[in-house]
């Protein structure tokens, strides 16, 4: 048989989209995470999800059900605003924790870490891991670890940063317009030149100086907990993300300029 | 023993009126250039909230047969992926694999947009050197290392195995090329990427041929995929254009069939492409016809 160039080119697109449709039809086409964590080989352990096989991408959700870990453990360790537990992932950790100082980390690594000594399973420890102190706290309080774990525990320990960033909801209404105050004229750089983006919460509109009432006004409602991201505000009321995004940048610029 | 006489300086009274060239092969790869480039772009909406309707938001890792391969020692022993591999990356290695058996690595000549990004570039080397584009390293040295992507497929098997991360990320220009505005890329890559820009100009697909792990892989089916390029002798005047067009350096016009692990499978030496004779080089199966 011989093949010219327009016969190829039909035979792959027949081969590569019709193997897309074929996979989709049968459920196995997936371009995300199932967020399922491989399990341990062998040993004592086998069978077990690994906790180093948790991603950035996993939510806490994921986690909870994969470690059975109480969500709230997980959340409050930490610093998750609560409303966010279940769909907070992993990689966002990183925006909370961006300013411990130099060489310094809490991000995946550090779930990974929890949840292993959460459950008392076994860690390869490769690099230094850092943990919060409220989920060094829980630790000590709901695992099962030895004086010298504890004391170790203690030396990685950082506290939750008092930045803007910070996902924890737990301040009290009264001090959030003080906030603004304080700091309408500070430039914090949490999203990248006060572009508003998914995960932009209502706090750091604030933080960038954009008044409560303006906000008010344009959500013709009352601002919810200033934690809540502005696109799962928009979700949860049938909005449209970008048109909000727009108007409230628009407040942005006008501050900014 | 008699030798079959190949008539070297009369061109034999065959069939050789020229038909233009066809252009498929590059609508084919502008398809899947900007295919790609609008799932990137899309992935990066859809993290500020944005989408383009009917256009898949997977990652680049998603859509890329090789995270496969690489994913497949972790799939085997433990059922799940290297970060940042889906399911989608299986069975788009799968479709690949198949195409190869039967077609050797078409994924490379009309469908990889890294390959089509390096092509485009060689148009201008080609501009800059004329006949000397493509022809600047000495022919034992690039034999030689012709041979240096298996031993880059080789550490990225390793790598990834011992790391379970993608590590090929970190080095792949491919990756660099569309995800040039995300923090992800590493700094390496972005200089392989350069580098690979700059050689682009004076050899045509200098990845492909020296580093690319992925075809370094296709390349192995080229010793027994079932469409085979194939040259008839009879109908030979032995000119060398299909040598001459090949983008890879194959000697076709010195065998009967092409067997070289380079060989993507382009069709640019073809009767319908450079060959000035009429069903003198064929894309057939044994036999063909
Ligand atoms: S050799 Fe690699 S870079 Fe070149 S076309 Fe094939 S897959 Fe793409
Ligand atoms: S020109 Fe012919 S021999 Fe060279 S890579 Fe293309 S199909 Fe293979």
């Amino acid at each position: 048989m011989n093949l010219r160039s327009t016969h190829l080119a039909i035979i792959i697109f027949v081969f590569i989209f019709g193997g897309i449709a074929l996979t989709s039809a049968t459920g196995y086409w997936q371009t995300t995470n199932t967020k399922i964590p491989a399990t341990y080989k062998d040993g004592e352990f086998a069978g077990q999800a690994d906790p180093a096989d948790i991603r950035g991408s996993y939510t806490f959700g994921d986690i909870s059900n994969s470690f059975d870990i109480p969500l709230e453990d997980l959340g409050q360790a930490f610093g998750v605003d609560p409303e966010r537990y279940v769909t907070f992932q992993c990689k966002e950790l990183e925006s909370i924790y961006a300013s411990l100082e130099e060489g310094k980390e809490v991000g995946t690594a550090s779930v990974r870490y929890f949840v292993a000594l959460y459950k008392g399973l076994p860690f390869n420890l490769t690099e230094s891991i850092y943990l919060p102190e409220l989920a060094v706290d829980i630790l000590k309080e709901k695992a099962s670890l030895s004086e010298a774990e504890i004391l170790s525990l203690e030396e990685i320990a950082v506290s939750l940063p008092a930045s803007d960033n910070s996902l924890d909801s737990s301040l009290p209404e009264q001090l959030e317009h003080e906030n603004v105050e304080n700091t309408s004229t500070d430039t914090h750089e949490t999203t990248s030149a006060n572009t508003i983006k998914g995960i932009t919460t209502f706090q750091e509109l604030l933080n960038w100086g954009v008044l409560k009432e303006d906000i008010e006004k344009i959500l013709n409602d009352k601002m919810p907990n200033p934690q809540k991201n502005i696109k799962d505000y928009a979700a949860e009321k049938g909005i449209e993300f970008s048109g909000l995004k727009e108007s409230m940048q628009e407040l942005v610029d006008t501050v900014k300029s | 023993m008699s030798q079959p006489v190949i008539q070297q300086n009369s061109v034999p009274i065959l069939k050789t009126v020229k038909i233009r060239k066809p252009k498929t092969r590059l609508y084919v790869q502008l398809f899947f250039f900007f295919l790609v480039a609008l799932i990137t772009l899309n992935k990066a909406l859809s993290e500020i909230g944005l989408s383009i309707p009917y256009i898949s938001n997977g990652s680049l890792h998603a859509i890329c047969p090789f995270g496969g391969v690489a994913s497949l020692y972790k799939f085997a022993a433990v059922g799940t992926f290297v970060q940042k591999i889906h399911e989608s990356s299986f069975v788009l290695m799968v479709i690949a694999f198949l195409l190869a058996i039967l077609f050797g690595p078409v994924i490379c000549s009309w469908v990889c947009p890294f390959g089509t990004f390096q092509e485009w570039l060689a148009k201008i080397g080609r501009k800059l050197f004329g006949k000397r584009f493509n022809h600047f390293i000495p022919t034992k040295v690039d034999s030689v290392l012709r041979y240096l992507r298996y031993v880059v497929l080789f550490l990225v098997l390793y790598l990834t195995f011992t790391t379970t991360k993608l590590i090929f990320q970190d080095v792949d220009p491919y990756f660099a090329l569309f995800q040039f505005w995300s923090d992800e890329v590493a700094l390496s890559a972005f200089i392989i990427l350069g580098v690979t820009i700059l050689l682009s100009l004076v050899i045509d697909r200098p990845w492909c041929k020296y580093a690319c792990p992925y075809g370094a892989v296709l390349g192995i089916f080229n010793l027994f995929r079932i469409f085979k390029i194939r040259r008839a002798p009879s109908n030979c005047t032995d000119c060398k254009l299909c040598d001459r067009s090949c983008p890879m350096n194959i000697p076709v016009s010195s065998g009967n069939a092409v067997l070289n692990h380079q060989c993507i499978s382009c069709l640019s030496c073809t009767s319908e492409n450079s060959c000035p004779m009429s069903d003198a080089v064929e894309f057939t199966t044994k036999g063909g016809k």
